[in-house]
């Protein structure tokens, strides 16, 4: 697209970014990332329909964090994941320039969080009713059924942790995984430590989670991780209200209470 | 490197409608068949049980054969306390395993990475499970563009490291080509389903996979790359997960783990990735490879420099895995060309 | 199945229902003596692991209990605690994990004699429900090599 290149060269020839994450073609013809320093590789640059990765994950990028401005074109979901990120405390201060293309077409440069804020709240992602679909079909097996749909499912995890790799919001240096001082997870990729596995990373997700569902695209295995990301966020909305990705201030259920949280299995 | 072929004892041909018939008569005689099985799209091998969910279509499987010879997870000893005393078990592999429909360019890297554990000491369950192992690979008739197995010496009609090779020579036929001893004695089991044939031309049958890159030329100017500037750049994209070493057919490393309490415990081997920033942390904090362009260095590297001069071989066979596993789009390929442009 | 005897552990928080389980016993209250009590500072500090890692040594059921809401000793912890407790009873029970298995609870420094109940009514469920031994199975699965199926089913 010709107004998005022309930004993207803009950027980089007045030395506002020193380097702009976006996507381009590859070799095999998938698109994949593309990292440009010049304004001269800029017509590289792929949009379209198959431009999926959420390219958020970068910006935290030891290697990318060198470069002391970045540009990033961000669909809906890396909006979300970085407005997360920024309530987090995650990103620095005129570190980032954040480019959006809206529905008609129109290239964004944002001016500050402030308006990601509002895009994002007038750019509602419609709710997958097929996946709530899925969910409830699951919770209407019996327990028994379920377990063995999960047992069946999780046991295939080769943990190769590309769904913590592509998740914008796993960005610990040091994950639980890693931590052997206690070990709470073990390391084999045998169905106990898959079961961890999972079960901790949903737990360290719940209300950070922005459900992009990258997780899920990108497993080898092709284990339907978005069922878990899926129902843990409707959860948390259901429950506290909280949902992922749409202010500037952290509002993180279970960094917070209500005196009134409602519960009715504590007895 | 030069096409790599093995010694063929014996043509035969099979229908591919006794296919069914053969299969269960493997499974009645007790050994453990591994068939490639579709979910999504995720292509791997599993157990045979139905001729009816064994997946025919595929390019590649998205998982290699590997875990047949070194599984995700597998025990090397366990104990149990007993009466005061430990007891200390070593596994028993004893199911004669039959991989049916991996790719030719499988059977090379099984190869490789047999040879890459049996090598200076040998390893003992890969050592049991290799013998145990019968491998009938099936030629290829169509190829992606993430293929490159003649760019690094093999083909589609390659039988190195495989135990009987099946072409599809139309007309409803397997041609059959029994290259070991193992090879022959699976068709002697089962000769009723197997008729005699004579050699033929298989080229006309199989994929004809065009040419990415010149190794030769890579082999000789790899030590040159080692400081090239396009690592960094060219790896922005790595995120540094496992998943092109765990799909890989020749990528051996792991780690071992101890689980245990003080009444029983096993020690486990499990698959483990160079591309994992914590693969060479050392205990003292420092990391020879603190950043990503690093470790994707290490494994092109590996690939195609250190195991040359280990092993006298490749150790990539160019199956595209990797490359259509790689959530961030990375391309073995691209790489390779774009240092051979320098 | 009446010979079984069930293994429970309760994560109890040093404040309150510690204090009550010790009640329970200086007042002579008999309670089954399958439980086995871990003290915490908090309900706050009881990770959620920790329940998952009691299932794998083979406990049959679980007690989690501590100081009523506007009791904490540190204020806010069980408020916290409450919020983790549901996202993660949700989740478990969404994974087919049976959640029947774990009971929560606010027994306070005082009331020694609910916590006598307590642990008798959960020792009694879960001699009805019978052992646990689904969970602490999965470190069995998926080891070796691909005879058993990449896909493992649970015989
Ligand atoms: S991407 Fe899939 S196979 Fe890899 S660790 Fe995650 S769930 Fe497991
Ligand atoms: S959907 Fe998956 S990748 Fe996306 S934020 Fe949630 S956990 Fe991370
Ligand atoms: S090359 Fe791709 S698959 Fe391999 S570590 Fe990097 S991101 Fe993961
Ligand atoms: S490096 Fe990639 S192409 Fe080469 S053998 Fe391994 S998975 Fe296949
Ligand atoms: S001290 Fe008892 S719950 Fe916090």
């Amino acid at each position: 697209m010709q107004e998005l290149n022309n930004k993207i060269a803009e950027l980089l020839t007045n030395n506002l970014v020193s380097i702009f994450i976006s996507y381009k073609k590859g070799l095999n013809g998938k698109i994949k990332p593309a990292f440009f320093t010049k304004p001269n590789e800029v017509y590289e640059n792929y949009f379209g329909d198959e431009a999926q990765q959420n390219l958020a994950v970068y910006v935290h990028k030891p290697e990318v964090k060198k470069y002391s401005k970045v540009g990033i074109l961000a669909n809906i979901f890396a909006l979300k994941a970085l407005l997360q990120l920024y309530a987090e405390n995650q990103i620095k201060d005129n570190y980032l320039t954040i480019v959006t293309v809206n529905q008609d077409n129109k290239v964004i440069v944002f001016a500050d969080f402030n308006e990601i804020e509002s895009y994002i709240a007038q750019h509602q992602i419609e709710k997958n009713t097929n996946k709530q679909k899925e969910i409830n079909e699951l919770l209407s097996l019996s327990r028994e059924k379920r377990w063995e749909f999960w047992v069946e499912q999780l046991s295939s995890c080769i943990k190769c942790y590309a769904c913590r790799a592509i998740c914008p919001m796993c960005y610990c240096s040091k994950c639980t995984v890693e931590l052997n001082q206690p070990q709470w997870i073990s390391v084999p990729a045998h169905s106990l430590g898959n079961f961890e596995w999972h079960i901790m990373r949903m737990m360290h997700l719940a209300c950070r989670c922005i459900n992009c569902q990258e997780c899920s695209r990108v497993c080898p295995m092709n284990i339907p991780l978005h069922l878990l990301t899926t129902k843990i966020n409707s959860d948390m909305e259901e429950e506290f209200g909280q949902i992922a990705g749409m202010k500037t201030t952290l509002d993180f259920a279970l960094n917070t209470f209500k005196v009134d949280d409602y519960e009715n299995f504590i007895r | 490197m030069k096409i790599l072929s093995g010694k063929i004892m014996n043509y035969k041909t099979l229908k591919i409608d006794n296919l069914d018939l053969f299969f269960n008569e493997i499974k009645k005689s007790g050994k453990n068949l591994l068939v490639p099985k579709k979910k999504g799209k995720t292509t791997y091998f599993s157990s045979f049980i139905n001729i009816n969910d064994v997946e025919f279509n595929y390019i590649q499987t998205t998982i290699s054969p590997k875990s047949a010879l070194f599984p995700k997870v597998e025990e090397l000893i366990s104990f149990k306390k007993d009466d005061g005393t430990y007891v200390v078990t070593e596994p028993s592999i004893e199911k004669e395993t039959i991989v049916f429909g991996l790719r030719p360019c499988d059977a090379v890297g099984l190869e490789y990475l047999s040879n890459f554990f049996l090598n200076e000491k040998s390893d003992f369950t890969v050592r049991l499970r290799k013998e145990n192992t019968t491998l009938i690979t099936l030629a290829c008739k169509n190829f992606d563009e993430n293929c490159f197995c003649t760019s690094v010496g093999l083909s589609p009609a390659s039988i190195k490291g495989s135990d009987i090779c099946l072409t599809d020579i139309g007309n409803g036929l397997f041609y059959a080509e029994i290259i070991t001893d193992k090879g022959e004695k699976l068709i002697a089991e089962h000769s009723a389903l197997f008729s005699n044939a004579e050699k033929i031309n298989k080229e006309s049958y199989v994929a004809q996979v065009p040419l990415k890159f010149d190794s030769d030329n890579l082999i000789k100017n790899i030590k040159n790359y080692y400081n090239s500037e396009k690592w960094t750049i060219n790896s922005l994209p790595c995120l540094g997960c496992g998943a092109c070493a765990f799909v890989c057919p020749t990528c051996t490393c792991f780690n071992i783990e101890d689980e245990a309490n003080p009444v029983c415990g096993t020690r486990l081997r499990c698959w483990d990735s160079c591309a994992f920033g914590i693969f060479t942390l050392h205990a003292s904090g420092h990391n020879p490879r603190p950043i990503q362009s690093n470790r994707w260095r290490h494994r092109v590297l590996h690939k195609f420099g250190y195991s040359v001069t280990n092993m006298d071989t490749l150790s990539c066979v160019g199956c595209g895995r990797c490359i259509r596993v790689c959530p961030a789009g990375m391309n073995i390929i691209e790489q390779i060309l774009d240092l051979q442009e320098a | 199945m009446s010979d079984f005897e069930p293994k429970i552990i309760a994560f109890v928080c040093n404040w309150c229902t510690y204090a009550g389980a010790d009640l329970a016993g200086t007042s002579r209250i008999k309670y089954a003596h399958n439980i086995r009590i871990v003290r915490f500072p908090c309900t706050g500090r009881i990770d959620f692991m920790l329940l998952l890692k009691a299932f794998q040594s083979g406990a049959d059921g679980i007690i989690v209990s501590g100081c009523h809401p506007a009791d904490c000793h540190y204020t806010a912890g069980n408020y916290h605690a409450r919020r983790r407790w549901i996202v993660f009873q949700n989740l478990l029970n969404f994974l087919g994990i049976d959640t029947r298995r774990i009971t929560f609870s606010w027994v306070s420094a005082a009331e020694g004699a609910k916590w006598g109940h307590l642990v008798n009514e959960v020792v009694d469920n879960i001699k009805k429900i019978g052992p646990y031994t689904e969970y602490a199975k999965l470190g069995k699965i998926g080891i070796g090599s691909i005879s058993e199926g990449n896909y493992a089913r649970i015989e």
